[in-house]
């Protein structure tokens, strides 16, 4: 048969898991909601406000331990002090001092009441802030209230310039130290690749010699056209001089075929 | 007697102690721990603080049977134990009789112990051991409940043959008594120093009743942190190396649950506290623990170093 004072610590057990378990609930809930206010600000999806709330329970489940122990109640219940703990570790002993001991601890048992566990001013605060909270974050996405758009932040940091330099981009490292021999065959990269587009000069006035006060529209003059008729092409010795030996033939060959 | 009881009764000792011992509230309550305990103690301190007055009022209050037995360096074995004797019958014919010796009786005072001879002394301790006489081949029970309380004086060593430590380990508390204070004493002055009194003790506890609150004592619950706690306690006394040359063993440990159980029944607690364990820390290690001479050199006595411990 089971002794009175072993339910009683069984209930007790219970109620200390039920009340924590309402607590952590109520931790657990203000955490997301003022996480969730954040992300919703920061334009974060709102989903993003559970791993802060995740963490927060881990965390706490693992330090409010000791709140599901009887030190904690008999912290709270001081006609339960030292006589609870020696109850519960001599369950088994049916001695005559022992019984008594239960029933003493039975009636301390009865006169406690579940508010000990609460803070009421901790309650009270958390539910407010809960309101608090829920209103704000109804009141934001009505009024589509946002501090920031982060990835647009984002978008804009991984595009600014001052990183950007650290980039080292082949292409252009190449294009600004330039290509001798590309340069021979092709010209000035830069205009090529200038195109059609406008391009801006902005003078400094203070760092140039030109007077902007004095600018006049662009007069339109008319060229006459010097274009020779004929092209001709002759050999010259600087060829000789950079063309390899073994080359040379080939690009005299080459010359007198166009001459012709 | 109920466990209801104990409380009522243990106030009432006290309440009649204190018609008789003016103070020493803690040195009575430790005696009372002590016959609960079912153990022996060490009474040490100046001569003149009432400790033979004290014990003998406490068997007078408990309906028990008090001897004293004054050691002296010439005190031999069988003057405590008893002996036989020629004892002629009417028929004229003579036959030997055990004599019992002091020691047979429930409350025994050994009146400055050290000054005993080692030999008397292990007499002594052996029967509190024991709990019975052996002479020749016969051997005699002691009548329990058997308390045996020694006392020392800590002045005047000279020609003395202090308990070696495993015989001290024997006794369950070493009781300190102190000087009373200047109200208390003045007080004395006025109860013992004019017209003496004839003061009228009504015996409380019957023997039964004090075997019953030994058992009870025992049936005491304590909570399993306690338990470690207190052995922790004992343990701590043979690690702290740097005050504490030999630490208690394992005994003082049973002692210190015990007493402290028997601290809480009188208190009428149902259960063992931590302040129980804590007050009993000091009667039940002093005697026990060896300070080097680190302790010595800063000047730190058994208590200072217990009560660093209980830190």
């Amino acid at each position: 048969m089971t002794k009175p004072i072993s339910k009683a610590l069984g209930e007790l057990k219970r109620a200390l898991i039920e009340i924590n378990a309402l607590t952590w609930t109520l931790d657990a809930l203000v955490i997301f909601l003022v996480f969730e206010l954040v992300f919703f600000l920061l334009t974060l999806p709102w989903y993003y406000a559970f791993a802060p709330t995740a963490i927060y329970v881990i965390f706490h489940i693992y330090r409010g331990r000791k709140s599901l122990t009887y030190h904690h109640v008999e912290e709270k219940v001081p006609a339960l002090k030292e006589q609870l703990i020696t109850a519960a570790d001599n369950l088994d002993k049916d001695y005559e001092i022992v019984e008594h001991l239960n029933k003493e601890v039975l009636q301390n048992m009865k006169k406690t009441m579940t508010s000990y566990f609460f803070s009421f001013g901790k309650l009270t605060r958390e539910l407010f802030l809960l309101f608090v909270v829920a209103f704000l974050i109804i009141g934001a996405s009505a009024y589509n209230v946002r501090f920031l758009d982060t990835h647009e932040a984002i978008d804009e940091i991984k595009n600014y310039k001052a990183f950007k330099d650290y980039e080292i981009d082949e292409v252009l490292l190449e294009y600004e130290e330039g290509n001798p021999e590309e340069d021979d065959i092709y010209g000035d990269k830069s205009i090529a690749e200038l195109g059609n587009e406008q391009l801006m000069l902005e003078l400094n006035p203070i760092l140039s010699d030109a007077d902007i006060s004095k600018t006049q529209e662009p007069e339109h003059r008319k060229f006459r056209s010097t274009v020779p008729t004929e092209i001709m092409a002759s050999t010259d010795a600087s060829y000789e001089e950079s063309i390899p030996k073994g080359y040379q033939k080939i690009v005299k060959s080459y010359f007198r075929e166009i001459t012709k | 007697m109920k466990i209801e009881e104990t409380k009522r009764a243990f106030e009432r000792i006290m309440h009649e102690l204190g018609k008789v011992i003016v103070g020493q509230e803690e040195v009575l309550k430790q005696m009372i721990v002590s016959l609960l305990t079912n153990s022996h103690s060490i009474l040490e301190g100046y001569p003149g603080l009432a400790k033979t007055l004290s014990v003998k009022t406490m068997s007078d209050l408990m309906d028990l049977k008090f001897s004293r037995i004054q050691n002296t360096p010439d005190l031999m074995p069988s003057d405590i134990t008893g002996t036989y004797i020629i004892e002629e019958t009417s028929s004229g014919k003579r036959n030997f009789k055990f004599q019992p010796g002091p020691i047979f009786a429930n409350i025994i005072l050994a009146d400055e112990i050290n000054r005993a001879t080692p030999k008397t002394q292990s007499a002594l301790l052996e029967a509190m051991q024991e709990r019975q006489v052996t002479l020749g081949t016969s051997t005699y029970k002691l009548e329990e409940p058997f308390f045996v309380l020694a006392t020392q004086n800590p002045i005047e060593q000279e020609g003395t043959y202090p308990l070696p430590e495993a015989q001290s380990d024997r006794f369950l508390l070493k009781i300190k008594t102190p000087y009373p204070e200047f109200k208390e004493e003045v007080e004395i002055v006025n109860k013992y120093a004019e017209e003496v009194k004839k003061i009228n003790l009504k015996p409380i506890l019957k023997k039964d009743n004090l075997v019953y609150l030994q058992n009870i004592t025992r049936q005491v619950p304590i909570a399993n942190d306690l338990k470690k706690y207190a052995v922790q306690l004992v343990a701590n006394t043979r690690k702290k190396k740097d005050l504490i040359e030999y630490g208690a063993s394992p005994r003082a440990s049973i002692g210190l649950v015990l007493a402290a159980k028997a601290r809480a029944l009188m208190e009428g607690r149902k259960y063992v506290s931590k302040t129980d364990i804590n007050t009993m820390a000091y009667p039940v290690l002093r005697h026990r623990i060896i300070l080097n001479f680190e302790a010595e050199r800063q000047n730190m006595d058994e208590d200072a170093v217990i009560k660093a411990l209980l830190k």
